[in-house]
């Protein structure tokens, strides 16, 4: 026991020397962003022309984000609509911390977390969540706490802490990041991991795995891989994604990526384990720093030709 | 079936660990610099541009606004050591605007929040979530990741990023403090107009 206490000292202690130098806060500020995301696509397959936003399926969203920060406390609101761009509802709400020098931070509200979080597919986010969260910061580079789901209907503190999740991420600089994340409240257990390496500059290189029943991992799980390499102003890649169970799938995703000013030029290939397919170009056009325009084709399988133009507009 | 996803995970990992760190390896062997010196340097767009020309993918590049013109102002400055053996830095960094107003100066994991909450990316558009993986790599791969660093032999750059509404107000003043685990220290001032 002894030692356990003298081992969580002396963690503090690095940990303190390790925190961000207390410097002085900046004054209370009460900011807002938001943005419009919509557009239109014809594709031939329904023959129909539809509203759409950012080749992300007839969507039409408008987001609203206030934050208020003052030093080391603050509140987030996200008003969004639905992907119809009607419905608009609290997305996010809440209050957060951080004490003892940032070596902890709680959030308590609807949350907006994605620190455990897989860095692709954001496997494990807490984004709209309801509940507590508190992430402990012994040591630089190390994140782990637990979130605990919290509703307005109210549960017993038993059924409560049962569907808590415990998360953890580790930041090797210059080697990788390592991110664990296992969930009490989901149907089944889940379980989620990654790895982030993050030791060579043009590279990006990611591991996913989501185990949605740690029970029967067998036919729970998904792995996804993202590799890219940038070779100045182009860049190649590919989506990798395994679905474990009867049948076994998977697909293949190459891309390749070339910016020109402020134009990008981007087309992927999808391939995967049933035999479909599809071709994903687009233009993506910034009209400058506040506002982008994307214009998109996609052909598949099944011959469908989709087209379209999206545009995303910053408040 | 479970042991063998599980396997298949680890060695997707390790391989790609492996693959990564031959890679920083492969290039020609640097020589050691014979003494310690540090240089920073305030980037400028072209050279922001340079890290990551797709701005979407590029996390010194500020969230537009079409109000504001960019939802907050990024100041970024590129932190060169050169270092003739193993030790551990400590960069300690402050700005103030005109009016005296303390402007953040935001490590890796903070910067990454901020763009978990300006982001557009969404589930069903894949090239937006590639975007924000390579965004948030090269945050995790330049960003200074907190203020006590160990660092080893050799040439080593950081980036570090003062994030204040939009605009500062001119003039504003920064200092960085660099300073190491066995007495050497280099401050240097800036002055935003």
């Amino acid at each position: 026991m002894k030692k356990l206490i003298v081992l969580l000292l002396a963690l503090a202690m690095v940990g303190a020397v390790s925190a961000q130098a207390a410097a002085p806060a900046p004054a209370p500020a009460l900011t807002f962003s938001g943005y419009l995301n919509t557009g239109f696509q014809y594709d031939t397959g329904t023959d129909l022309v539809s509203l759409y936003g950012a080749y992300a399926g007839q969507i039409s969203r408008l987001r609203l984000n206030a934050a208020y920060t003052n030093g080391d406390f603050g509140v987030n609101f996200r008003y969004q609509s639905n992907d119809s761009a009607t419905a608009p509802a609290v997305g996010q709400a809440l209050v957060w911390g951080n004490l003892f020098n940032n070596m902890v931070t709680f959030k308590a509200g609807k949350l907006n977390d994605y620190t455990w979080a897989t860095p692709y597919n954001s496997f494990g986010n807490f984004d709209g969540k309801t509940g507590i969260q508190v992430q402990v910061k012994p040591v630089a580079g190390l994140n782990f706490g637990v979130f605990v789901p919290v509703t307005a209907a109210g549960a017993t503190p038993i059924n409560t802490f049962k569907d808590m999740s415990i998360a953890g991420k580790y930041s090797a600089a210059g080697l990788a990041d390592f991110l664990v994340n296992l969930n009490l409240g989901a149907a089944a257990n889940e379980l989620i991991g990654s790895v982030n390496v993050t030791a060579v500059k043009d590279l990006t290189a990611i591991v996913e795995a989501d185990i949605t029943d740690i029970t029967d991992v067998a036919n729970t799980l998904y792995l996804d891989e993202y590799l890219s390499y940038a070779m100045g102003d182009l860049s190649v890649g590919a989506y990798i994604d395994q679905t474990f169970g009867t049948p076994f799938a998977w697909s293949v995703t190459p891309e390749v990526d070339y910016v020109m000013g402020n134009v990008e030029l981007y087309a992927s290939f999808m391939y995967d384990s049933g035999n479909a397919w599809s071709f994903d170009p687009y233009v993506n056009y910034t009209l400058n720093a506040k506002s982008s325009v994307k214009t998109y084709a996609s052909y598949d399988d099944t011959n469908t030709f989709t087209v379209g133009s999206s545009f995303v507009f910053n408040f | 079936m479970k042991r063998r996803s599980i396997i298949y995970f680890s060695i997707t990992s390790i391989l790609l660990i492996a693959l990564a760190t031959l890679a920083s390896c492969a290039s020609q062997p640097e020589k050691l610099p014979a003494t310690y010196s540090v240089d920073v340097q305030k980037l400028d767009q072209q050279a922001i541009l340079a890290l990551q020309p797709n701005k979407d993918a590029n996390p010194f590049v500020e969230p537009g606004s079409i109000l504001r013109g960019k939802v907050n102002e990024f100041v970024v400055y590129r932190i060169d050591i050169s270092n003739d053996h193993s030790r551990t830095i400590r960069i300690d960094s402050i700005m103030q605007d005109r009016d005296q107003n303390y402007i953040d100066a935001y490590f890796a994991d903070r910067l990454v929040e901020y763009w978990d909450q300006n982001s557009t990316r969404t589930s069903t558009d894949k090239s937006t979530l590639t975007s924000y993986a390579k965004k948030i790599s090269l945050i995790k791969k330049l960003v200074v990741p907190y203020a006590t660093i160990p660092i080893k032999p050799g040439k080593t750059s950081y980036y570090l990023v003062f994030v204040g509404p939009n605009p500062i107000k001119r003039p504003a003043k920064a200092q960085i403090d660099v300073s190491t685990d066995d007495g050497e220290y280099n401050s240097f001032e800036f002055t935003l107009q």
